[in-house]
């Protein structure tokens, strides 16, 4: 009885490793290397896992580095959470102060991504070249995660970035994936002003697709949660987004959208969300009719990936509330030119240096761990 | 108890252990067995995944499929027209290693798009949608032609000196080594008074090594085939 007993706990445990070597397959059965990104946190093996995301991420003409199937595990033990299905800057809008250009340099150029070099992406902080050195990843300490008092936890993030060549400007697409299971973009304007007008003002608008599939889809809801004062209280009440429309950002309110599954709970039995929390510097409004938002919320349609169009996408609205939910984000860097952005010779000025400049966002869970995921 | 097959093949008195271990055992095999063989079949299957880029020959049928497909043809009509690119496409369908492709038209006339969507797996165009032509980028044919219809005026060969024939419109791959590359923005125009409203134009950015061609306008109609040059005064604004 006994080697029965040892026989059947031996072919438990080559049962259940083969489970875990199985499982991961459904997760990353999507894309090969070295589009397959699949990251533990803590980065040092020494100590236990925590969590850990797996992705796959595409070079596309105009839309730079998109970031696909995209899942988080909270813990060894979890199932694994789809998070995106497909993210991507969607499209560039950059009106000039005169009236005069006005670029979508996504819709209008097949831009791509430029080779990278050692330089951009040195293993010293932490990176590794991909894809014949059009992408960098970089895996690293993020800074202070926690404190309290003599208590510290630092954080750990992969990121993933390319640079688009468009003409005079370089824009940098960086995706980031924490060990906090917070997941952000941003894009980065930098290279040389516009050579026929390197002094005049204009705005970097940066417009993002976010086709959150939380836990599959459909079933996926939008929450618009507003920050509200009144005398000495204040609230913060979530109204569900019941059909497609487009929402203003309101800096008084700290307004967030939370993405939430209608089977997705955590063990405290909360409904599981990801909230869109804007990480920006002003809020640009043009003449277009595609800039007079900062949030849209539509249904999944495969043909529907042009901003200019993006009104239009939501007449008639069609009901979003657990179904297949698209989310777009619009944010701008206002770039008011200065003497810094080059150089002068023989009294004229050479546009040489247009230095980074940041907008983005943030995805953040919200009650998809069951408890802090960073206590020491 | 005998309810289970499993555990009649083991005679006699069992185990506490054996009967827990082998009841989850027997449940993870109920749960998990369709998912092994889709993990099998996936491991085993040839070829790119959903997300991978498209092969030169996945490029080359999808073309080959939007150029025979009769909807197409009627939304490109025959008048002057360019293929502008062909693209992996993820929608989301029931199959999961699905491949599609994006193939995009642009038609002169009438300043229009034309996308069509190609299952490669099914050899069938199965979406095509018009959309407008703001909305669709240049070619790299279309800049090597501005850049061509650039050269021929007389005062940017002025401004840029006798070498000027050595200008020519970079690529991104190229642009390492390329002493005098040009770099092109389309231009969109929104009043109607503008000259380059509804019509193709693109902006020519003339790289003079680490600076440009500053102060200069450059730029090319290509549905009217002619160029605009124009020197602004560069000022600081206060």
């Amino acid at each position: 009885m006994k080697l029965r007993n040892n026989l059947t706990l031996s072919l438990f445990s080559l049962f259940a490793g083969f489970l875990i070597w199985a499982q991961p397959a459904t997760v990353h059965a999507q894309c090969s290397a070295p589009y397959f990104i699949d990251q533990r946190f803590p980065t040092d093996v020494v100590l236990p896992e925590e969590t850990r995301w797996r992705f796959c991420w595409q070079r596309v003409n105009k839309n730079g580095l998109v970031i696909n199937a995209a899942f988080f595990r909270k813990s060894p033990t979890s199932p694994w959470v789809q998070v995106i299905y497909d993210a991507r800057v969607i499209e560039l809008f950059v009106p000039y102060h005169s009236g005069s250009p006005r670029f979508l340099d996504m819709s209008s150029f097949n831009f791509s991504l430029f080779p990278l070099t050692f330089k951009h992406c040195p293993a010293s902080a932490g990176g590794t070249l991909l894809d014949n050195n059009y992408v960098c990843k970089q895996v690293h300490d993020r800074g202070l995660a926690w404190t309290n008092y003599g208590s510290v936890r630092r954080g750990e993030e992969l990121l993933l970035w390319g640079g688009i060549g468009a003409g005079n400007y370089n824009y940098i697409i960086e995706w980031a994936f924490r060990d906090d299971g917070v997941m952000l973009g941003r894009v980065g304007a930098t290279a040389t002003n516009y050579p026929p007008q390197p002094f005049e003002t204009h705005m970097h608008g940066v417009f993002w697709r976010l086709d959150i599939d939380l836990n599959s889809f459909p079933g996926d809801s939008v929450q618009r949660v507003s920050h509200a004062e009144s005398g000495l209280t204040a609230n913060d009440p979530a109204t569900l987004v019941r059909s497609e429309g487009m929402f203003q950002w309101n800096p008084l309110a700290f307004t967030t959208l939370r993405i939430h599954d209608v089977a997705l709970k955590n063990a405290q039995g909360h409904t599981s969300g990801y909230d869109l929390m804007p990480l920006r510097t002003g809020t640009p409004r043009h003449q277009e009719n595609f800039t007079k938002s900062d949030f849209g919320i539509t249904k999944y349609k495969y043909s529907e990936m042009h901003v200019p169009s993006l009104p239009s996408y939501v007449v008639p609205p069609e009901p979003v509330s657990n179904s297949d939910v698209v989310v777009w984000y619009y944010s701008a860097a206002h770039h008011i030119p200065r003497d810094e952005d080059g150089r002068y010779v023989n009294n004229n000025f050479q546009p040489t240096v247009a230095q980074v400049m940041w907008t983005g966002f943030m995805l953040k869970p919200h009650d998809l761990f069951d408890s802090t995921p960073l206590y020491p | 108890m005998q309810s289970f097959q499993f555990f009649a093949l083991v005679p006699g008195r069992t185990s506490k252990l054996y009967r827990i271990l082998s009841t989850i055992t027997l449940a993870l095999l109920i749960q998990f067995v369709p998912m092994l063989h889709d993990a099998h079949a996936q491991t085993s299957q040839r070829g790119p995944l959903k997300f991978d880029p498209l092969t030169p020959e996945e490029r080359e049928l999808a073309t080959r499929l939007a150029e025979a497909d009769p909807r197409v043809k009627r939304l490109r009509g025959t008048g002057r027209q360019v293929l502008i690119s062909v693209e992996l496409a993820t929608p989301k369908t029931t199959g999961e290693n699905s491949r599609h492709a994006e193939v995009l038209y642009y038609r002169y006339n009438g300043n229009q798009g034309v996308l069509a969507l190609v299952n490669l797996q099914q050899q069938a165009v199965q979406e095509t949608v018009a959309i407008d032509g703001n909305s669709v980028p240049l070619s790299t044919g279309e800049v090597n032609q501005a850049v061509g219809i650039a050269l021929q005026d007389r005062t940017l060969i002025n401004l840029l000196g006798p070498n000027y024939q050595q200008y020519r419109p970079t690529t991104l791959t190229v642009r390492e080594g390329r002493p005098n590359p040009v770099e092109a923005l389309r231009i969109l125009a929104s009043s109607r008074t503008d000259r380059c409203y509804r019509r193709r134009c693109v902006s020519l950015l003339f790289r003079q090594g680490d600076s440009f061609l500053t102060g200069t306008s450059v730029i090319v109609d290509l549905t009217a085939q002619n160029v605009r040059v124009e020197q602004r005064p560069l000022r600081r604004h206060p």
